[in-house]
């Protein structure tokens, strides 16, 4: 299992990271419990600084996706798939109520919104279903 | 005990270090500048071929050793005479002559490596895609544990021997115990130092090597945490017997390095697509 980052992106590399284990850990890739590297350890494979990777962990462990117990090591914990749907859902929704608000901040109203909502959502439905 | 053996020795560690490890590394050229960065790799493959054929360090290493050899034979033959102290025997000039051929000899290799790295950093610039394993690496992941059980019994044994020995009443007095003092200090500091290896920072040697790099420093630093016992055995057995064994535990602790770069010697770039680790190398190359 690997982790890519790109430097030249515009996503910070710490974000990078912390989306990459987010997203193994939303597909079950990264069980409860699995060990991850140490910082030093992905810095080092990374060619990144430490402080990068360090700054990627804290967040992820902030948001209750990993657990560090000291000097045995990085875990993924128990519940970090439900915390990983958590931050999704949130994340969602605090891109929908931006939109909304910049689409009200606009002059349309709340049932044309509702409406380029819907048909939004009936053009997005085939590609959903898509594997 | 004949000079020819002391010869032997230090002639292998020469051959050793200044012709099988150079002609080892050669082959690390190449993939240390994929795996730092695969498109400079690709895009530069002129300047790669030009690195790759080019010999003169090798030369230099060749010449070093022969001249190296050269002097210890032509004083083991008495066709040269001894540079230093003309009344020592004949073992011990060979013995810092060999000392002073390995230091000069290393410093330059230092120095070349130094501006080897200088020139990567300066003309090859860093890859913006990289890859690394999620997998954490672990010291019981190279080393099995007889190994690392073997050398804790021995270290505990020879220093149990050191207390038992000198309990005995057989090896007493100040100077035995500055000496095991001496002895235990340096088996506390090889064991730190052993033990800092699994955790050490990976660098582009670990992707280019693989895992065999980390598994070659494990068992060379279990031979480190080994040292010991040849400085303590040369202690007791000058204290405690009265024997000189300044001769026989230097060829030792040469014999013990030869090992060591014997490890090392085993080493083999890995294919990028084996490579466990992180990796620009598995990307383009």
């Amino acid at each position: 299992m690997e982790i890519t980052v790109l430097t030249t992106s515009p996503e910070p590399v710490y974000e990078q990271i912390v989306r990459q284990i987010q997203d193994r850990v939303a597909s079950g890739e990264l069980a409860p419990g699995t060990a991850l590297p140490t910082v030093r350890q992905l810095a080092g494979d990374l060619q990144l600084n430490r402080n990068t990777v360090a700054r990627a962990y804290k967040q992820l462990e902030d948001r209750g996706v990993i657990l560090t117990a000291g000097r045995k090591g990085t875990f993924v914990r128990d519940n970090a798939s439900r915390e990983v749907e958590r931050i999704k859902s949130s994340r969602a929704e605090r891109s929908v109520r931006h939109l909304v608000a910049a689409l009200l901040g606009e002059g349309l109203s709340r049932a044309e919104i509702q409406t380029l909502f819907n048909d939004a959502l009936r053009v997005a439905r085939p590609k959903e279903t898509t594997p | 005990m004949s000079t020819w053996i002391d010869f032997a020795v230090y002639a292998t560690l020469i051959v050793l270090i200044f012709v099988l490890l150079p002609r080892n590394g050669r082959h690390f050229t190449v993939p240390t500048i994929a795996d730092r960065n695969p498109q400079w790799f690709a895009a530069h493959r002129d300047v790669v071929e030009r690195l790759e054929s080019s010999r003169w360090f090798l030369h230099v290493c060749y010449v070093w050793a022969a001249v190296s050899i050269a002097v210890l034979l032509g004083v083991a033959l008495d066709l040269i005479a001894p540079p230093f102290g003309a009344m020592a025997p004949k073992w011990e000039v060979l013995k810092d002559l060999n000392g002073a051929f390995l230091l000069i000899g290393l410093l330059g290799w230092g120095a070349c490596t130094l501006l080897w790295f200088r020139w990567l950093g300066a003309h090859v610039p860093l890859a913006e895609t990289r890859r690394a394993s999620l997998k954490p690496r672990v010291a019981s992941d190279y080393l099995a544990l007889p190994w690392r059980v073997a050398v804790e019994t021995l270290t505990v044994l020879h220093l149990g021997a050191w207390v038992v020995i000198g309990a005995m009443g057989l090896g007493g007095g100040a100077r035995y115990w500055a000496g095991f003092v001496f002895i235990a200090a340096m088996t506390i500091l090889f064991a730190v130092i052993a033990a800092a290896v699994p955790r050490r920072r990976p660098g582009f040697a670990d992707r280019v090597f693989g895992d065999g790099l980390r598994r070659a420093e494990l068992e060379a630093a279990c031979l480190l945490r080994l040292m010991p016992l040849i400085p303590g055995g040369m202690l007791i057995s000058e204290q405690v017997y009265g024997l000189d064994p300044d001769r026989v535990g230097h060829l030792l602790l040469v014999s013990a390095i030869i090992a060591m770069f014997l490890l090392l010697l085993r080493l083999r770039p890995v294919s990028p697509s084996s490579s466990p680790f992180g990796a620009g190398s598995r990307i383009n190359a």
